[in-house]
């Protein structure tokens, strides 16, 4: 995996791929990846037709920054991460999702590196286990875009901070406070929906 | 908007477990952080009960969000636009 760090660097390394090479690093290491990138894409945007136009984007210039792509690395991480500055530079301009949250002060509240408040909330596994799909995904689509994002990253694709770190831009003791207060939030909208529900505690 | 700092009356040393409970769960924990927290779940219900609740929202996630799938035509539209790519 530290290759695969180091190529996410700002180093100016540069490979000399041939055009058949290119097609077959394409073929072989990026578009094993659409799947997951595509839903990646879906949970940012909550859009089909933009999640499209996203993922498109995203192997265009995967396409074109081919040769700072080291053979063999972690291609996986190098995609989430343009597909991540995609969204953020090009398209969540246009796009309707709401503004990012401030959630700043509070990232520098728990970047005090000791993030040893927590909040419990009042929600049990019993409840859990009723829950289906439908509500799972209501309740992490209504968390800001940053927080379902590192929910995303960790849980679903299973990345480690550290990858997380360099995918999204962000020292790891921020990864850490944004994946605690995200899971908060999760856990209250699962409350929410477990309330509204009549769930039985 | 700020979480409350919590005393856990039941439990003295309930912040520190949670918040290496959590990186047990993402495997981010060392050796030893593992080692305490399991010793200590063995005897604190309220701890247990936090690190249950943990798992099984990780779980949940895992297992219930559904895939969408990928739109007919994605990959050959996308290997399209490569192959008139100008190489580079
Ligand atoms: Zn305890």
């Amino acid at each position: 995996m530290n290759e695969a760090i180091e190529i996410m660097e700002e180093r100016p390394v540069k490979y000399e791929y041939n055009r058949r090479e290119q097609l077959e690093i394409f073929e072989r290491e990026f578009l094993p990846h659409l799947d997951a990138m595509y839903n990646f894409a879906y949970r940012l945007t909550l859009d089909e037709d933009d999640s499209k136009d996203l993922v498109q984007d995203t192997f265009m210039k995967a396409y074109r920054f081919i040769n700072s792509f080291q053979k063999g690395t972690n291609s996986k991480a190098w995609l989430y991460r343009i597909l991540k500055n995609s969204f953020i530079n090009d398209f969540r301009k246009k796009s309707k999702t709401p503004a990012k949250v401030d959630y700043q002060e509070v990232e520098n509240f728990y970047n005090s590196d000791d993030v040893d408040e927590q909040n419990t909330v009042d929600l049990r596994v019993e409840t859990l286990k009723d829950m289906i799909g439908d509500e799972v995904s209501n309740a992490l689509n209504s968390l800001a875009v940053d927080f379902r994002t590192v929910i995303i990253l960790c849980d679903l694709e299973g990345f480690t901070y550290e990858e997380m770190a360099k995918i999204l831009d962000i020292p790891i003791g921020t990864v850490r406070s944004r994946l605690h207060r995200a899971r908060n939030l999760l856990k209250e909208k699962l409350r929410e929906y477990a309330a509204s529900m009549g769930y039985r505690e | 908007m700020m979480d409350k700092k919590i005393h856990n009356p039941e439990c003295g040393e309930f912040s520190k477990c949670v918040k290496i409970l959590n990186l047990i769960l993402d495997n981010e924990a060392t050796v030893e952080q593992e080692t305490y927290v399991h010793e200590h779940i063995e005897s604190c219900m309220v701890c247990f009960e936090q690190y249950e609740l943990e798992k099984n929202i990780r779980d949940l996630i895992k297992t219930k969000l559904a895939n969408m799938p990928v739109p007919e035509g994605l990959a050959n539209q996308i290997r399209s636009k490569i192959q008139i790519f100008p190489h580079h």
